[in-house]
């Protein structure tokens, strides 16, 4: 089924189109939560993580993507919500907090199995996972707040973190044939 | 001005004029808070009262408000926060880091 505002839909999946305008983000924000909220039902807690993930999705659109058209798609796949966010931009700056260099895309082999650390405060670290060399998986890992964490040393970026947190499963693919970019958040329902 | 400030004994509170709180009102945000904290208020408690989403370049620019209120001895605290900005704040531990108050406290 095809709209009027170009999104078409089929029976599990959802899919939009945003044209990086920041008047529509919030909109489309609601448009896409509403559309999850009708299956996840009685549910705030699933529901909320979404809307988090949705409006931290677009914003990083807005943001980073440097193109003016991003596809979100929504799968409803047996127990599992995926929420993905594809476009032919910039591909993801892999880079950690300490070094100057972002890694190219696909990355070296060699880089198969580690851990890169994206950032680390005294609260929590950011890292992904590279599983092979178009694929991350990001996770976090909490520190002990005690004492109470010292502003001062806290980093200010929380995109990622919000996504991460929020998914049961976050992760970035870039397809080198198409040049296309996707983030995918899983969300187990 | 997207803050609107108001001032009690013990503190001012900064109430947001905003609906959503986004990475468009982001840095206007940061540099009225600045403005706030030169005036040479210590105690600034900004309001949540009429938000209804916020994203990480918003809250980027609330934790970098802060570094600048601690580098001169003044603190940011938040209220009225909702549901859903409630539970933000404790997904990436902003609880931690800001007083978060549910009323007012008393001047």
């Amino acid at each position: 089924m095809k709209s009027n505002t170009g999104t078409t839909h089929s029976l599990n999946t959802f899919a939009f189109i945003f044209k990086s305008n920041v008047d529509e983000l919030y909109p489309l924000v609601t448009e896409i939560y509403e559309v999850i909220k009708s299956r996840v039902i009685g549910d705030p807690f699933t529901a909320g993580k979404c809307k988090l993930i949705l409006t931290e999705l677009l914003t990083n659109a807005l943001k980073h993507s440097g193109v003016d058209k991003t596809v979100f798609k929504v799968v409803f796949d047996k127990n599992k919500l995926l929420i993905s966010k594809a476009d032919k931009g910039k591909p993801f700056n892999l880079e950690s907090f300490k070094e100057r260099e972002a890694l190219k895309w696909p990355l070296d082999p060699s880089y198969q199995g580690e851990k890169f650390t994206i950032y680390e405060d005294e609260m929590c670290g950011l890292y992904a996972y590279i599983t092979d060399p178009n694929h991350v998986i990001f996770f976090t890992e909490d520190h002990p707040i005690d004492p109470p964490p010292r502003p001062r040393d806290m980093l200010e970026h929380f995109g990622l973190l919000i996504l991460t947190k929020s998914s049961d499963r976050f992760e970035y693919f870039f397809n080198p044939e198409t040049q296309t970019n996707i983030f995918t958040s899983t969300i187990n329902l | 001005m997207i803050i609107e400030p108001k001032e009690y004994n013990t503190f001012v509170l900064a109430d947001l004029k905003l609906k959503e709180a986004n990475l468009v009102e982001a840095e206007r945000f940061k540099s009225e808070m600045v403005q706030l904290i030169d005036l040479g208020h210590k105690q600034v408690i900004v309001s949540f009262k009429e938000v209804a989403y916020v994203d990480s370049s918003f809250l980027g620019a609330l934790v970098s408000s802060l570094k600048y209120a601690m580098s001169n001895k003044a603190d940011i605290a938040v209220v009225f926060l909702n549901k859903d900005i409630n539970n933000l704040f404790k997904l990436i531990r902003m609880d931690k880091v800001f007083k978060v108050y549910t009323a007012l406290p008393e001047a």
